[in-house]
């Protein structure tokens, strides 16, 4: 069965470069264009979520947060660069012991895909 | 030396302090007043004897109907002290270089008529009881002691920290304007390589078309660098120094992880590495972004020397009191004047297109400044260059 990836990012050239990169190793790749729309996608059982940082309406951090309410387990990724009007609201995050991974932009398509199947193995292997 | 009251000079305090010149004819007896002013000085203070003279000079050649104002003061609370002396000149009067070469410091503020100046000079003070330099201050007191020093104090403070503010203000507007770039350009610049990427994995190697996708990815790569470094240079800007892990490390090891990093280029362009042996000296750091710093002069030092018949690479670490020096020098091309004093503004480089960001040493400075330290830069054309990094030392030496 495809694994099933879900981005969220306000950016149509950074959903689709997901899903170029994924598609071709067989993932089945769905988008959302803003943090409401990935919050009500995540009805769905995914098995790793992107989540762009900075976006209008929900920002990455405030979205992270309203998923893991009802998901503690996918694997979620913030995709950012560094910003420093989010640093507190990802300090709270940890905090909070919300967890999530943060990842730097821009990334290669190599990158996504390692860090998926990486990510999927690391999963299997438990 | 007996001391008497203030009339044992023969000028009077206000004399002393201000004196105003209204026209050539009262030249003769203000140079005398002058003079006798350094005499004095002369028992126990050795005033360099250009001075003496260049003032002579100075007042021949102010001009007619207007009023310069003379003023001389001490400056300073303990030695070094320093003369201050305040006066105008007329532009274009040709002087000015011999003041350059006279004084310890100068500072022009350039007028329409004339430029005002304002010198200091490094007081000798041989065996001055501290009776005779309280008199003396005393004599020279013109306007309220405290104003004046104040006064003299926030110029002389400025003199030295003007030309820093000025590149601090630089980078943070820098910082501030590249962040807001990099953010902007990262999203699309995901977007572009992503896409070429995947082209370039659909298109057969034997395909024409494969070549020009490879190039637009290096170019986009290339771009993404660019956007790397703005963004690690604003996020220097932005974090204070209590943001970064400050640790005790000795310089040392992260001189050689360094070096480490720079082996390849070493061996293989036939570098010689003279290196100095020193005692472990300990800093307070942060590991990684001091060996950036260190890294990124060295491979500029390997970069100059690319063309050179002789390539030493010299690295030496010295203490002396409270500071410890970094030298790290080259024998390659050097860097000429004009180059040299802009060598640290941002996206300003010397490099080929393709090699250089213009950012190298921007953030060696952000990052130095931000360990309270400084980086000096002795370059001589052809010869070579030696950069040194100043970091204040936090425990003493240990061997």
């Amino acid at each position: 069965m495809p694994k099933k990836i879900l981005v969220i990012d306000d950016e149509d050239s950074i959903r689709k470069s997901f899903v170029l990169a994924l598609e071709d190793v067989d993932c089945k790749v769905d988008t959302a264009s803003s943090g409401e729309e990935g919050v009500k996608k995540t009805a769905a059982k995914y098995d790793i979520i992107f989540c762009d940082l900075k976006m209008p309406g929900l920002s990455g951090v405030e979205t992270v947060r309203l998923i893991r309410k009802k998901d503690k387990k996918t694997p979620i990724f913030i995709v950012t660069a560094f910003s420093k009007e989010f640093a507190e609201g990802l300090k709270k995050l940890e905090k909070d012991d919300i967890d999530f991974q943060l990842l730097s932009k821009p990334l290669s398509s190599d990158k996504i895909v390692a860090i998926v199947e990486g990510t999927l193995e690391g999963l299997a292997s438990y | 030396m007996m001391m008497q009251d203030a009339s044992f000079y023969g000028i009077k305090t206000a004399e002393l302090a201000e004196l105003s010149i209204s026209d050539q004819n009262s030249i003769p007896e203000n140079r005398k007043k002058i003079d006798r002013v350094f005499s004095l000085f002369g028992y126990d203070v050795f005033l360099s004897t250009y001075i003496a003279t260049l003032f002579s000079d100075i007042f021949r050649e102010m001009l007619l109907g207007q009023t310069p104002k003379l003023k001389i003061s001490i400056h300073g609370k303990k030695e070094p002290y320093f003369l201050a002396f305040s006066f105008s000149l007329p532009r274009g009067s040709g002087l000015m270089r011999r003041i350059k070469c006279s004084f310890d410091e100068v500072k022009v503020t350039a007028g329409p008529k004339a430029n005002h100046i304002l010198a200091f000079s490094r007081l000798h003070v041989n065996g001055m009881s501290g009776q005779l330099l309280k008199e003396l201050r005393k004599a020279l007191e013109f306007k309220s002691k405290e104003e004046l020093y104040r006064e003299l104090d926030s110029t002389y403070t400025k003199l030295n920290s003007s030309k820093k503010m000025a590149q601090m203000e630089k980078m943070s507007a820098v910082g501030t304007l590249s962040a807001g770039i990099a953010h902007e350009l990262n999203n699309p610049l995901m977007g572009i390589i992503n896409f070429v990427q995947y082209c370039l994995k659909h298109t057969p190697p034997e395909d024409k078309r494969h070549g020009v996708l490879s190039d637009a990815k290096r170019e986009a790569l290339r771009c993404a660098e660019l956007v790397q470094n703005m963004l690690s240079f604003s996020r220097l800007e932005e974090s204070g120094v209590e943001e970064i892990t400050i640790e005790e490390h000795d310089i040392g090891p992260v001189f050689d992880e360094a070096l480490k990093l720079l082996l390849y280029r070493i061996e293989k362009e036939n570098v010689q590495v003279v290196r100095e042996k020193s005692a472990a000296v300990s800093v307070a750091m942060n590991r990684n972004q001091l060996k950036q710093v260190l890294l990124s002069v060295t491979s500029n030092a390997l970069d100059a020397m690319r063309l050179s018949k002789k390539k030493i690479l010299t690295l030496k670490t010295i203490v002396s009191g409270k500071v410890v020096s970094i030298f790290i020098g080259d024998t390659g091309t050097g860097i000429s004047k004009d180059v040299l004093s802009r060598i640290f503004d941002p996206f300003f480089t010397t490099k080929p297109v393709g090699q250089g960001t213009g950012l190298g040493l921007t953030i060696c400075q952000t990052i130095v400044g931000k360990h309270a330290g400084e980086i000096k830069v002795n370059s001589e054309s052809g010869k070579g260059t030696v950069f040194e990094i100043l970091l204040p030392l936090q425990g003493t030496p240990h061997a």
